[in-house]
């Protein structure tokens, strides 16, 4: 009899302990996949105060090198709809602007011949803002300067895309600086001067 | 008994001396017939005899008790009974053993004085065969034309040759010594040096072996680099001279610059046009050093493109007898502001940048010429002129404003003619260029071509369609200078 109650407590035992496991386990793959439902990517400042002001989004129009161009003119760029966040700020418009184009660029680059090509998904925009002359003063990485394709055709493309897609959506700018890691250059990347802005 | 006992022993010594003497023979072949040479095989060592070298070679001896000058066609060689060193011209040659004067007039060296003494002063090439026998040829004349070339930075000395010779460059206190060997030197043309601050002159020695240079130094020489460059061969020693004389240098060391403007107005032979304008064409080859520019496949960068096809603008230009000067030389990078620089220095008539293209797409290509753009919200900038209206001071990033139209003459010209050889229909386009703003001439840059397109790439990895390519601008360049 003695012995019966013994085997009874040991199978309760043993079924408690299964229980146990089970709810812990549940519980832990649903911590997981709650963590997985959070972004990976950080929140910027300029992202959370255009989500804080919450005035919607707005179409842009952004210009491209169009493939197999050479010469700048008409069918040098091509114009592509994106969608930014809404804002009364040029100088955020204008940062979402250069952002969205450098993402494009990235994306058009990292598409073809990744073997000869850096992708530009590691290159940010440094800093942006405008005079009170209309000049949008552009500060890139050296990042994304030094991974161009290289030649002339590659920073006339970048220069051309950047100025024209500026002038196309933010009023006040008519004309466009560029500047790297935060200082004045002779060239962009070796060829074209970036001494005098573009329009 | 003494005198019996020194008659034994001298016995013993002359029968040991002959024993150790054996008599053989070498061959050498001379052209398609073949001549014996006695050898001695004395202590150990195969000498050979002189007297039948003499017959071989065309050889002249002239004995002189313990010592024999032998003289051949290129020099003389002057050897001492017993020792092994020997002196051929202004060097000494140890042998492997000293040389033996038999009896008077009967002289044996050993068989590395074929090759190490002997090859200095004839005219004829001596090859060692596996067999043991020795193979002579007539040498092949090797001609040296030698040029001088001023850059702003350095002095090049150029041996342009006709064969492929293995070469040394080495230094001495006085001058540096470039030695060829395998073929008989023959100089054809030794030009005279530009200036005589880093090189005095250039001097053929006859009594070196194959035939050697002397480059002596000038007083404001501080070292020297050399390169090798392939079809035509070439060996260039590049003089520098010590930076603190180098401004100074850059001043004088093109005659044209040595001038003032009043000068040149006046009007020296050398200088047709008005305005202080050379005849200087200034090519560019793009990049260089550590900058590679545009990378493609196959390990062809576009430094080394431009470097071969500038090259060969140079060679058909210069054989043209068009005056070109290179704003490089060699693989080194060079920012804009010096190429710009180097062609305002030589007040050149016409520059030409040599690239190659990239872009973000491999759809592109074809050659594209590129002008000048001038910003449109430039200032005038300061213009200070003198009393007849030439400008005295002309801003740096001006200079190329009042070439805008010839410029673009050129490109247009150059634009149709790579159209032509690359089968496109590319349009010359105007950039802010910031090599071409302080060019005070007509000015372009020429991209032959897309790396980052397959097909153009695969046109330019080949030696013979960047010759194309070349011979494509230089036939434009003579067409724009006439």
């Amino acid at each position: 009899m003695k012995e019966k109650r013994r085997i009874i407590l040991a199978v309760c035992l043993v079924l408690v302990a299964v229980l146990v496991s089970y709810f812990w386990l549940s519980s832990e793959r649903e911590r997981q996949l709650a963590v997985q439902d959070v972004g990976s990517e950080p929140l910027d400042v300029e992202t959370a105060v255009l989500e804080d002001q919450s005035l919607g989004e707005i179409d842009v129009k952004l210009y491209f090198y169009s493939a197999g161009a050479v010469s700048p003119g008409s069918g040098f760029l091509y114009s592509k709809s994106e969608t930014i966040y809404e804002t009364e700020d040029d100088v955020l418009k204008a940062r979402q602007i250069v952002n969205e184009l450098l993402k494009g660029i990235g994306k058009q680059q990292a598409g073809q011949e990744t073997e000869t090509r850096s992708p530009l998904d590691r290159t940010r925009l440094r800093n942006l803002y405008i005079l009170d002359d209309g000049t949008a003063v552009v500060d890139l990485s050296s990042d994304l300067v030094n991974s161009i394709a290289g030649g002339i055709t590659s920073e006339l493309a970048l220069i051309e895309s950047v100025t024209m897609s500026l002038r196309a959506n933010v009023i006040p700018v008519t004309s466009v600086r560029f500047l790297v890691d935060g200082k004045a250059r002779e060239t962009l990347a070796g060829h074209i001067s970036i001494a005098h802005p573009f329009r | 008994m003494n005198i019996r006992r020194w008659g034994v022993a001298s016995l013993l010594v002359i029968a040991l001396s002959t024993s150790s003497v054996e008599l053989w023979a070498i061959e050498i072949s001379v052209g398609a017939g073949k001549r014996r040479i006695e050898t001695y095989t004395y202590l150990d060592q195969e000498l050979l005899s002189l007297n039948d070298l003499a017959g071989v070679f065309s050889l002249r001896l002239r004995e002189n008790r313990s010592s024999l000058t032998i003289v051949g066609e290129r020099g003389e060689v002057l050897i001492t009974d017993g020792r092994p060193l020997v002196r051929s011209g202004d060097h000494y040659v140890l042998l492997t053993a000293g040389v033996w004067k038999r009896r008077e007039g009967e002289w044996y060296v050993p068989q590395d004085f074929l090759l190490r003494a002997l090859s200095n002063i004839v005219s004829q090439k001596i090859e060692k065969q596996a067999d043991g026998s020795f193979q002579v040829k007539r040498l092949k004349t090797n001609r040296v034309r030698v040029g001088m070339e001023s850059y702003p930075d350095h002095l090049s000395v150029i041996f342009e040759v006709s064969e492929n010779a293995p070469v040394q460059v080495r230094e001495f206190r006085d001058y540096i010594e470039v030695v060829f060997s395998d073929f008989l030197v023959r100089p054809e043309q030794v030009a005279s040096s530009p200036d005589a601050r880093l090189v005095t002159s250039v001097e053929f020695n006859e009594q070196e072996s194959f035939g050697s240079f002397r480059i002596q130094k000038g007083s404001q020489f501080s070292s020297f680099r050399q390169h090798y460059l392939e079809s035509p061969p070439k060996l260039v020693v590049e003089m520098l001279g010590n930076s603190s004389s180098m401004l100074a240098l850059s001043a004088s060391a093109d005659p044209l610059l040595g001038q003032q403007p009043g000068d040149l107005k006046s009007g020296g032979d050398r200088i047709p046009r008005a305005a202080g304008i050379s005849d200087v064409v200034v090519i560019d080859p793009g990049h260089g050093g550590v900058d590679y520019g545009v990378d493609a496949y196959q390990d062809l960068s576009e430094k080394v493109i431009t470097m071969n096809v500038a090259r060969r603008i140079q060679e058909e230009l210069s054989r043209r007898s068009v005056n070109v000067r290179l704003t490089r030389a060699r693989d080194v990078q060079l920012p804009n502001e010096h190429r710009s620089a180097v062609s305002n220095f030589y007040k050149c008539r016409l520059y030409v940048g040599i690239h190659l293209g990239g872009a973000p797409s491999s759809e592109a290509r074809g050659p594209v010429v590129y002008v000048y753009s001038p910003p449109t919200n430039a200032t005038s900038g300061l213009r200070l002129e003198s009393g007849q209206g030439e400008p005295l001071f002309i801003p740096w990033e001006k200079g190329q404003s009042e070439f805008l139209s010839s410029s673009r003459r050129l490109a247009t010209s150059l634009q149709s003619e790579l159209n032509r050889l690359f089968e496109s229909k590319n349009s010359v386009v105007a950039a802010r260029l910031a090599v071409l703003a302080p060019v005070r001439a007509p000015a372009v840059v020429i991209e032959t071509g897309f790396l980052t397109n397959e097909e153009d790439q695969q046109l330019l990895a080949a030696s013979g369609f960047q010759e194309r390519v070349a011979d494509s601008i230089s036939n434009v360049i003579i067409r724009f200078l006439k």
